[in-house]
C-alpha cells in the first residue's frame, strides 16, 4: 500500500512538473489531467471515495475546456479519422470502461455502509456537543467546518475571476 | 438589461420584502430547522437579482454599489474565519460558545425540534457569516455580468 502511494506521488509531481515544463500545450493540457486523475486515485486509496468522485468530474471537465479552448485557438486539425476509425475506437473505449468497472464495482463498500463509523457519533452525540437541533448545520459548521471554509474559498474565488473579467468597461466602449 | 414594464416593477416591488424575509429566517434558524447560511444567502440574492432584472442593471447600481458588496463578502468572510480562530485555545472550529449559557449557549431541551433559538453556539454566527458572504457574492457577480453585458452591448453598437 505504501509502495503504491509512493509511486503514485512520485507519478503525480513528475506529471505537474511536466505540465510545467512542457512547450507543447495540448500535451501541457493533458499532462496537468494525468496529475489530477492520479490524485483522485489517491483520494480513492484513502476511502474518500466522494472526493474522489468530484476530483474526476472536475479534472474530467476542465480537461474538457482546456482542449477545446487550445484546439479552437491554436491548431487546425489537419487530418481526421474517418467516421468509421473513430466509431471502432469508441468502441473500444466504453468496452474497457466496462470491463474495468466490472470487476471493481464489486470491490467498492455497498451503498449506505460505509467504511468509517464516524457517523454514528454524530447521531448520538451531536445536539450534547454543537447544541444545535439540526444535524446537518452540526456537521457543516462544526464537525466539518474546514468543507465550509473550502466553499467559501471557491464563492471568493469565483467572484474574484467575474470581477477581475467582467468590471472594466471595453475600450471604446460605452 | 433595460428596465421592464411597470407591471413587473410593482410586483417585484411587493415581493421582495417577503422575498428577504424568508431568506433571513432560513440563515437565522439554520441551527434548528433545514437550511442554513447558503441556503437562505440564495433564497436574499435571488430576491436582489429578481430587482435588478425588474429595474435594469444600471438603475441597480445606483442603488447598490459593487464596492459595498466587496465589503459585506469580506466582513462574512473574516466573521467566519475569525469565529474558528478564536476557539484555537482547543481546536480550530472548535464550538467555544455552545452549552456555556449567554450568547447562543443553552443547551437544547429534549424533545422533536423545540425550537430553542439560543442554541448552538457558534453555529448561528457562523451562519449568519456565510450567509452575508453568499448574499454579496452572488449579487455580485449577477450585477457585474449584467453591467458588462450593457456595457459590451453599447460597445457593439457604437462600432457599427
Amino acid at each position: 500500500m505504501d509502495l503504491l502511494m509512493g509511486f503514485l506521488f512520485i507519478v503525480i509531481i513528475a506529471s505537474a512538473i511536466a505540465a510545467v515544463e512542457l512547450k507543447d500545450l495540448l500535451a501541457a493540457a493533458l499532462a496537468l489531467g494525468a496529475c489530477g486523475f492520479f490524485i483522485g486515485v489517491v483520494f480513492f486509496l484513502m476511502m474518500a471515495p466522494d472526493l474522489a468522485i468530484v476530483q474526476f468530474v472536475v479534472e474530467t471537465l476542465t480537461l474538457f475546456v482546456l482542449v477545446i479552448a487550445i484546439t479552437r485557438t491554436h491548431r487546425r486539425s489537419a487530418r481526421s479519422e474517418p467516421v468509421r476509425i473513430r466509431a471502432v475506437l469508441g468502441v473500444i473505449v466504453i468496452c474497457i470502461f466496462l470491463l474495468f468497472s466490472f470487476f471493481v464495482i464489486p470491490l467498492m463498500t455497498e451503498f449506505g455502509s460505509p467504511d468509517q463509523r464516524v457517523s454514528q457519533h454524530y447521531i448520538d452525540r451531536g445536539i450534547e456537543e454543537t447544541g444545535s437541533e439540526n444535524l446537518v448545520t452540526s456537521v457543516l459548521l462544526d464537525y466539518r467546518a474546514y468543507d465550509t471554509l473550502g466553499e467559501i474559498i471557491v464563492l471568493f474565488v469565483s467572484v474574484l475571476a467575474v470581477s477581475l473579467i467582467l468590471r472594466e468597461k471595453p475600450k471604446g466602449g460605452g | 438589461m433595460s428596465e421592464m414594464s411597470k407591471i413587473v416593477r410593482s410586483i417585484s416591488n411587493l415581493l421582495l420584502p417577503f422575498i428577504l424575509i424568508y431568506g433571513f429566517y432560513i440563515i437565522l434558524h439554520g441551527h434548528l430547522t433545514p437550511g442554513g447560511g447558503f441556503q437562505g444567502g440564495a433564497v436574499v440574492a435571488s430576491g436582489l437579482v429578481m430587482v435588478l432584472v425588474a429595474y435594469g442593471s444600471e438603475r441597480f447600481a445606483s442603488w447598490v454599489k459593487e464596492k459595498h458588496l466587496s465589503v459585506l463578502e469580506s466582513i462574512g468572510a473574516l466573521g467566519f474565519i475569525s469565529l474558528a480562530f478564536l476557539g484555537l485555545s482547543t481546536a480550530f472550529f472548535y464550538n467555544f460558545l455552545a452549552g456555556k449559557g449567554g450568547l447562543f449557549g443553552d443547551i437544547p431541551p429534549e424533545g422533536s425540534n423545540p425550537g430553542a433559538l439560543n442554541t448552538a453556539g457558534t453555529l448561528p454566527l457562523m451562519n449568519l457569516a456565510v450567509g452575508l458572504k453568499v448574499i454579496a457574492g452572488l449579487a455580485s457577480i449577477v450585477l457585474v455580468m449584467g453591467l458588462a453585458s450593457h456595457y459590451f452591448k453599447q460597445g457593439g453598437e457604437n462600432d457599427t
